[in-house]
């Protein structure tokens, strides 16, 4: 029996189910050998609580010996293991304490909440258990009218809790020391991300920040420090970027004192086209003092273009690479291109946290310094400080958190642009759709895959989706420059913003979760094509 | 419906139920064994028998309880 969607399928096996297997216990549970069948051909996970490993290891062997048979319950577990997908959950301390003290059976209690913390279901034929887990419990024979009934219906862009849920053991583990150091303000493992980020996008420094977008704001006091000698920048400065980008890019630039400059982009990769930053120099002159160019998407910007146009007018590059974790252009990692890379963990990010976060990378030591002093109120002491600053540092929880996540990064950037390679070839030849074109020198890393509508009612499509139980998103429905926040409060436009604009009602997103499947993604890009 | 064949030189024998008596041709589906390699392997080390546990889990885990803690 294959099935489908099999991202929603959180199993916990009970002890019986287990030795039922174990001891091919057919009598007793004639479903055993098709549901162990279902789990492996799927790959769906089954899920064991830390508390059941004992106990199912003592009745294995004293059941083996009974039997007089000659194998050990260790070969036995060993190759389950090994043929399986298992998923160890903890056992949680927060069991309340009384229940010990009463004639309940303790080891249900157990297995119950570990399998409350993500939420599972519990497969067993224990019949009291059963009525004690309600909805939550399966019984064997139920078990194939389960998996038919839960079946996925709809698909989101993203599943953060099915991401988490792969990737759990390691950020257990490493919560769990946090915990036990209690050191939340820049403990250990703030400086082990920082340096395994630095390491990574190959820069000499990288510092934690509070967000992606106190990364910019931080970024550019600190420049406006090091090459104005003031806290600001002052309202005539200008600081070029993309209109067609999220809001914090250009707020950031209003809240370190310039005035965003917006250039239109290249509606071949949606991002700043660089030809037009040219011009724009050549118009506003010494009043440009540096350019945020955003790597849209996960596609990195021309970087030998903007280098080449900074450098010749000695302008600053700080690039904004809150979408672009782990992209390249021409081999090389953004973030490491300019004065300083920022870089966003906001939870849905390619690389998120479980909360906000962010990291600065750098080469220049004296931004270093001047960006650590900023995070921390401004100074060195922070009982004596030197700068207007911030409290902007990323908890030592979220460091954690993301240095276990960071071992997971680049298979599942991998699988985006596997993803991505799956919507190409199905959707490329579908005449309303302009499909993402990818610079030779770019390795994209798909934080959205973006399709471009023409001639269609975006919203009926949307809406068709919906229908279908496909989310899509748009990123971004109004560019920077149409935004009150702007308007009020100082932009200078170049030339006009025809492709921003237009990109701003065209675009859509597709669901972009690293651990769809293909036959997902085809139920996607066939709806697409035959019911629209 | 589920009808037992015997095994007879030829074949197998289909007894001729109700429900067969009008019929011309039946059409036998022949389910698949159902295997995994751990299910392979539970085969060899049981020498192919089932149901291999005589007693009741609650007793097997006394039992090794008893025998960890020495009672």
């Amino acid at each position: 029996m294959h099935l489908e969607k099999n991202m929603d399928y959180k199993i916990l096996w009970d002890n019986n189910i287990v030795l039922d297997l174990f001891l091919l216990r057919t009598k007793d549970n004639p479903y055993i050998k098709e549901i162990e069948k279902i789990f492996v051909e799927n790959s769906i996970p089954i899920y064991l609580s830390s508390s059941q490993l004992h106990n199912i290891k003592f009745i294995l062997s004293k059941q083996l010996k009974k039997n007089n048979i000659s194998i050990s319950a260790n070969e036995i577990i060993s190759f389950f293991i090994k043929t399986h997908n298992i998923k160890l959950l903890k056992t949680p301390s927060y069991i309340d304490l009384n229940k010990w003290a009463l004639n309940i059976d303790i080891e249900d209690e157990l297995i119950k909440l570990s399998a409350e913390t993500l939420d599972l279901y519990i497969l067993t034929r224990d019949e009291k258990f059963l009525q004690k887990l309600r909805e939550k419990g399966i019984h064997p024979k139920e078990f194939k009218d389960f998996i038919r009934k839960s079946a996925k219906k709809n698909i989101s862009m993203l599943d953060i809790t099915s991401e988490t849920i792969y990737q759990y053991k390691k950020i257990e583990k490493n919560i769990d020391n946090v915990i036990k150091k209690s050191n939340f303000i820049l403990g250990d493992e703030v400086k082990q991300l920082e340096e395994k980020i630095a390491s990574y996008i190959g820069t000499k420094y990288a510092v934690g920040v509070s967000s992606g977008t106190d990364a910019l704001v931080l970024s550019l006091r600190a420049l406006a420090i090091q090459r104005k000698n003031q806290e600001y920048w002052d309202k005539e400065d200008l600081i070029i970027t993309t209109p067609f980008t999220f809001t914090a890019t250009g707020d950031a630039i209003l809240r370190s004192g310039a005035t965003p400059l917006f250039i239109d982009i290249d509606l071949d990769t949606y991002n700043i086209n660089p030809e037009l930053i040219e011009k724009a120099i050549k118009k506003y002159g010494k009043r440009v003092k540096g350019i945020v160019p955003v790597h849209l998407y996960g596609q990195p910007c021309n970087m030998d273009e903007i280098i080449k146009i900074a450098k010749e007018n000695d302008l600053f590059i700080v690039e904004d690479c809150a979408q672009s974790f782990g992209a390249k252009w021409d081999g090389k990692q953004t973030g490491s291109f300019g004065d300083t890379g920022c870089f966003s963990f906001f939870p849905s990010k390619n690389l998120g946290g479980f909360g906000d976060g962010g990291m600065i990378t750098t080469n220049d030591e004296e931004l270093y310094e001047l960006i650590l002093m900023l995070r921390k109120h401004g100074g060195k002491d922070k009982y004596n400080v030197d700068h207007i600053g911030y409290n902007a540092r990323l908890d030592t929880i979220q460091a954690a958190v993301l240095l276990a996540k960071k071992d997971y990064i680049d298979e599942f950037t991998k699988r985006r642009r596997k993803i991505a390679q799956i919507y190409n070839e199905n959707l490329k030849d579908i005449d309303w759709i302009e499909i993402p074109k990818n610079s030779d020198k770019a390795y994209h890393v798909y934080h959205q895959y973006t399709i471009r509508l023409k001639g269609k009612n975006r919203n009926k499509i949307q809406q068709k989706l919906k229908e279908k139980g496909i989310q899509t998103m748009v990123y971004y429905p109004v560019p920077l420059h149409k935004m009150k926040v702007f308007q009020n409060n100082g932009m200078e436009v170049f030339e006009d913003l025809k492709n921003s604009e237009l990109a701003s009602e065209m675009v859509l997103s597709l669901p972009i979760e690293p651990l769809l499947e293909e036959y997902n993604l085809k139920e996607i890009s066939s709806i697409i094509k035959n019911e629209i | 419906m589920k009808v037992k064949a015997k095994r007879v030189k030829e074949g197998f024998l289909i007894p001729l139920i109700d429900e067969l008596k009008d019929k011309e041709e039946i059409v036998v589906e022949i389910e698949e064994e159902t295997s995994t390699e751990f299910l392979d392997f539970l085969k060899k080390v049981y020498s192919g028998k089932e149901n291999v546990s005589k007693i009741p889990d609650e007793e097997a885990l006394e039992d090794a309880l008893r025998e960890k803690y020495g009672l």
